[in-house]
């Protein structure tokens, strides 16, 4: 019997025949060529699993004790003016924009991709797609921030509420986060599985989430004028707290089920409260500015949203308490993840009374702003140090030295947010009183040397705040004390590495 | 098949959602109010007008963060009423960036000409602050040149409320 003629292969066989050669040529180049050289720098290059996310932890551990001593330094220098008053790098308003810059992109923004880096790998059971790039973009990052703060501090700012390292940075900002975009979506196109768990789906968004409103308010802001920029610098804010809000809910989905031996509580609440952060949140940035120049509809919209947004807070209680209920409680880093949620619940609910127009006229521009901004940058730090606690022996394959100093850090620190949460909230409640009573009254509080009665009236509350961030140093000095003993010295424990979460339902 | 996976839904539905979400929010929330006639040219009240030391005055204002501290809106509220008249959209169309701040440390400044008339006296206030208010919590700016308390004076004193009204 005649053989059957050979088929012809296709055009798209033959493509592909063609493409699968080129790649095994150039692997055997970089082989050849590029690895000798790459791998003698291991340190800078690495390739071992969890390099990347390691890198980021601990750049953001030690910016984190970079941005307490600048908060311990502005909180004196609120109830002494006149510390370090001869330096014009020291001066109020450079170390303000300074902390706050530190805080969310040295801190809490560099913990972030920490987080994304050792998350998304084990929750979609593969290796990170490249370390060395991850690496890089850390060390990038981290040297993006550095010279962003001596700029800061050299009086070199865009002077955009939310929006004020200059622009290099932001050119070298937004590089870093599209890197640490394409790691992380390629490390998932190459998952196994097609379903994905919570805490990707959460910091997936939260990784597109970022670029995109600091492109978008970054590179207009500057461009625009008067009361348009608002709307801006408002959007860029808003995103920020948006992206580190779903990452901080990401890290607590994934680490809340393994730490207590309990599934997920729903995963179709999860989802809903993705979505309803994803469509409230971007707009708080109208909330902030009620009763200013801008339309009036603008800020009904704003308030619209901030009220909406209490669903997703509500949301996000139920879910965490509802998981961590009933489960294992020897993880210490558990009570970090249910006080940062319950705790950025408070700040949201506060943002939302504070965005009303009754209590609007009366708290707003006053100290209840920075209440709002200790509550949710509270809930960030306290998301960041147990998502450290919970990772360090997972990545590091070192057990926590000593889980009493864990515990006691836990206590100082919420003490300390709290105590310093309700003292700036009081101190808004009390600036605001003292206002509206001086314009019913004589109107002489508000201006010149009677500002000095404001400033009288909200000084022991700002006394207390500063004797708060001291509880908050005590934590963080332990924090440092035990992760870097618990590096040197905590007994090996079995790594995982790409392990998959426990997702599930009770339902 | 647990219903959290069996629920799961695809890369794209996130990622989709997700810029929808932001894109209708940069529309709706930003693009839109930005494109108001009440904040464009046409908006109410006067933009204010610099002469060359109060333009090199405003660079010092941002340089040192003063705008972390002190607003530059009065706004429709009665606590407010004392601060001069209300701040209209118009009064801004001059600024980049608009200094209009979010938060009073100190008081609000957006006529702060209307009470501090005296350029010397308010030097002498940067310089040191508790020497012309007592008690007053203010840092001092002693560190400035003369040539930049001079230019720094003749912004504040040259903020006034004319035309700001809505």
């Amino acid at each position: 019997m005649p053989n059957p003629p050979a088929r012809l292969p296709t055009t798209r066989e033959g493509m592909m025949r063609r493409r699968s050669e080129m790649q095994a040529v150039m692997a055997e180049l970089k082989n050849r060529f590029v690895e000798p050289i790459l791998g003698r720098f291991p340190r800078i290059l690495p390739t071992k699993p969890d390099s990347a996310a390691r890198y980021a932890l601990y750049a953001a551990v030690v910016w984190f004790f970079v941005w307490i001593l600048l908060a311990a330094t502005l909180a004196i220098k609120l109830v002494f003016p006149e510390f370090l008053h001869q330096f014009a790098w020291a001066g109020y308003g450079r170390l303000r924009q300074v902390e706050m810059n530190v805080l969310l992109w040295g801190v809490l923004f560099t913990g972030g991709m920490g987080a994304a880096f050792a998350i998304i790998p084990r929750v979609v059971g593969r290796q990170l797609w490249s370390e060395r790039i991850g690496a890089q973009l850390v060390l990038l990052h981290v040297q993006l921030v550095l010279a962003g703060t001596v700029l800061l501090s050299l009086g070199r700012t865009q002077g955009i509420d939310g929006l004020e390292w200059p622009w290099p940075i932001d050119f070298g900002l937004m590089a870093v986060m599209l890197g640490a975009l394409q790691v992380l979506m390629t490390t998932i196109m190459r998952r196994p599985d097609k379903p994905l768990n919570p805490p990707a789906k959460f910091l997936i968004a939260a990784f597109h989430v970022l670029p995109i409103t600091y492109a978008v308010a970054n590179f207009s802001a500057p461009f625009t004028i008067g009361v348009k920029q608002t709307f801006y610098s408002g959007f860029g804010s808003a995103g920020l707290m948006l992206g580190l809000s779903l990452i901080g809910m990401g890290a607590t989905l994934f680490a809340l089920p393994r730490a207590t031996g309990n599934p997920l509580w729903s995963g179709q609440v999860a989802d809903w409260t993705l979505y309803l952060m994803l469509f409230t949140l971007p707009w708080l940035g109208l909330a902030q500015r009620v009763l200013g120049p801008a339309p009036d509809w603008t800020e009904t919209l704003g308030i619209a949203m901030a009220l909406a947004a209490l669903t997703p807070a509500v949301f996000a209680l139920a879910l965490v308490i509802g998981t961590a209920r009933g489960g294992r409680s020897d993880d210490p880093a558990v009570p970090f993840f249910i006080g940062a949620t319950v705790l950025w619940s408070a700040g949201i609910a506060q943002l939302a009374i504070g965005a009303l127009r009754h209590p609007a006229g009366i708290l707003g521009t006053t100290w209840w702003n920075e209440g709002t901004r200790t509550a949710l940058q509270g809930a960030f730090g306290l998301w960041l140090i147990g998502l450290v606690y919970h990772l360090i022996p997972r990545v590091r394959g070192r057990a926590l030295r000593n889980p009493a100093l864990v515990r006691a850090h836990f206590w100082l620190s919420v003490s300390g947010v709290g105590v310093a949460w309700i003292a700036a909230s009081a101190a808004g409640l009390i600036q605001g009183y003292v206002q509206s009573v001086s314009a019913q009254a004589s109107g002489t509080f508000v201006t010149g040397e009677g500002w000095n009665r404001v400033y009288g009236a909200v000084r022991p509350m700002l006394g207390i705040r500063m004797a708060a961030g001291g509880l908050i140093v005590a934590g963080v000095l332990l924090f440092l004390l035990n992760v870097q003993r618990s590096l040197a010295e905590g007994h090996d424990v079995e790594p995982d590495v790409v392990a998959p979460a426990l997702v599930g339902s009770r339902g | 098949m647990r219903r959290a996976e069996r629920g799961a839904l695809p890369l794209a539905m996130i990622v989709g959602a997700t810029v929808l979400a932001i894109a209708g929010a940069g529309l709706l929330g930003v693009v839109l109010p930005a494109s108001d006639a009440a904040v464009g040219s046409e908006a109410p009240g006067d933009a204010r007008k610099y002469t060359r030391q109060q333009v090199d005055g405003r660079k010092i204002y941002v340089r040192e963060g003063c705008f972390t501290c002190h607003t530059q809106a009065v706004r429709d509220t009665a606590a407010d009423m004392p601060l001069g008249r209300i701040s209209a959209a118009g009064l801004y169309l001059n600024e980049a960036p608009n200094l209009i701040g979010l938060d009073r440390v100190g008081p609000d400044l957006t006529c702060a000409g209307e009470r501090m008339k005296s350029r010397s006296t308010t030097v002498k206030f940067l310089k040191r602050p508790d020497s012309v208010h007592k008690g007053s919590a203010m840092p001092r700016y002693g560190f400035l040149t003369a040539a930049e308390l001079n230019a720094l004076a003749a912004y504040i004193t040259g903020l006034t409320c004319q035309g700001a009204e809505r």
